[in-house]
C-alpha cells in the first residue's frame, strides 16, 4: 500500500515540498550535505514535523486561495457595486473571526466533534459562524436563545449520528 | 463516487489523523489550530466561489438589504453547501492527508496508511480529488471569463 499510496500522492507531496522547502528526507538530505552528522539531520527534521505539516496546511490553503482568487476577486466587485456597505464582507469574507470568547472555544471543541462525525458543510459553517456573531459588535441583537438552537441543532446531528451507531453496535453483538 | 460521500470518508480520516498526537513529532496542538483556521478560510472560500449574483441579489431582496445575522448565517450554510464547495474542500483534505504522509515519523507510517485504507479512499481517488478540483475551477474562470466579455 505505501508504494501505491506514494505514488498517487507525488504531486501533492510536491507541494508540501515547496513549501516546506524539501521533504523530510530531502531537508536531512541538505543537512547531512552541509556538515552534520547523519542521526542529528535526521533527529533535527523529526523534531520539526509537526511545523513542517502546519507551514504546509498555511500553504495548502493559500495555493487554494490563489486559484480561486481570480473568480473571487470577479465577485467582489459585482457585489460591492451599489450595496449596504458592510454587508457582502461580512458575508463573504469576515464570517468567521478569530475570538476568545468562551462560546468560540465551545465552537472550536464542537468543530472537532463535527470534523469526525461526517456531517455537511454547512455544519461546519454554522459553528464557525457562532464565532461572528458573538465577536462581531453589531451582532449584539442575536440573543441566547438563537445561539443556543444553533447548537443544539448541531450537537443533536452528532449525538444523534453516535447513538445510532451505538445502538446498531448492541443490537449486532 | 459522490462528492459528498467523499467529503464524508475524508473528513473522518483528517479527523482521525487531527486527534492523533503519536503519529508526527513535534506540536500537534499547534498543527491542530492551524488546521482549523485553514479549514475555515478555506470554507470561507468555498463559499465565495458558491455564490452567484443572482443568489446574493435575491438573498438582498428577500432581507430587504439589511439581513439579520441569522438570516446572513442561514444564507451562508445554504449556499455552501454546494458541489463546488465540496470539491474545493475535499482538495483541502487531500493535500492535508498528503502533506500528514509526508510528515509521518517511519515507524508510524504503517499505521497511517491503515487509517486512510480503512476510511475506504483508495489512492486513485486522490488523483480524481484533484483532476474534479482543477476542472471546477477551469470551469468557473471561464464562466467568469465570458461573463465579462
Amino acid at each position: 500500500m505505501a508504494e501505491s499510496i506514494f505514488a498517487s500522492l507525488r504531486e501533492i507531496a510536491n507541494r508540501t515540498r515547496r513549501a516546506v522547502g524539501g521533504s523530510i528526507s530531502a531537508v536531512a538530505g541538505d543537512l547531512i550535505g552541509r556538515g552534520v552528522p547523519a542521526a542529528l539531520a535526521t533527529e533535527t527534521v523529526r523534531q520539526k514535523s509537526a511545523d513542517m505539516l502546519a507551514v504546509g496546511i498555511n500553504e495548502a490553503k493559500d495555493d487554494i486561495k490563489e486559484n480561486a482568487g481570480p473568480i473571487v476577486r470577479d465577485l467582489n466587485e459585482k457585489f460591492a457595486h451599489g450595496q449596504q456597505p458592510g454587508i457582502s464582507e461580512t458575508l463573504r469574507e469576515n464570517f468567521i473571526k478569530p475570538s476568545d470568547s468562551w462560546l468560540s472555544k465551545i465552537a472550536k471543541k464542537l468543530f472537532f466533534r463535527l470534523i469526525g462525525a461526517g456531517v455537511g458543510i454547512a455544519s461546519h459553517v454554522a459553528a464557525g459562524a457562532i464565532n461572528v456573531v458573538t465577536a462581531v459588535p453589531e451582532s449584539k441583537k442575536v440573543d441566547g436563545d438563537d445561539i443556543y438552537n444553533i447548537f443544539a441543532k448541531l450537537t443533536a446531528t452528532v449525538f444523534n449520528r453516535k447513538a445510532r451507531i451505538n445502538s446498531y453496535t448492541r443490537d449486532r453483538y | 463516487m459522490n462528492t459528498i460521500f467523499l467529503y464524508k470518508k475524508l473528513s473522518k480520516i483528517v479527523a482521525n489523523l487531527l486527534y492523533r498526537d503519536d503519529f508526527v513529532e513535534g506540536d500537534m496542538e499547534k498543527v491542530r489550530e492551524t488546521f482549523v483556521k485553514n479549514f475555515y478560510d478555506v470554507l470561507g472560500l468555498a463559499f465565495n466561489i458558491s455564490i452567484t449574483e443572482e443568489k446574493f441579489n435575491k438573498f438582498l431582496k428577500e432581507t430587504n438589504e439589511f439581513p439579520s445575522d441569522l438570516q446572513s448565517l442561514k444564507f451562508i450554510g445554504e449556499t455552501s453547501e454546494s458541489p463546488e464547495a465540496y470539491l474545493m474542500v475535499n482538495y483541502f483534505f487531500a493535500l492535508f492527508i498528503g502533506m500528514y504522509l509526508e510528515c509521518t515519523k517511519k515507524d508510524q507510517l504503517e499505521k497511517v496508511e491503515r487509517i486512510i485504507k480503512d476510511g475506504g479512499i483508495t489512492p486513485d481517488q486522490f488523483d480524481k480529488i484533484k483532476e474534479d478540483y482543477q476542472q471546477m475551477m477551469l470551469m468557473k474562470k471561464l464562466s467568469v471569463n465570458i461573463a465579462q466579455v
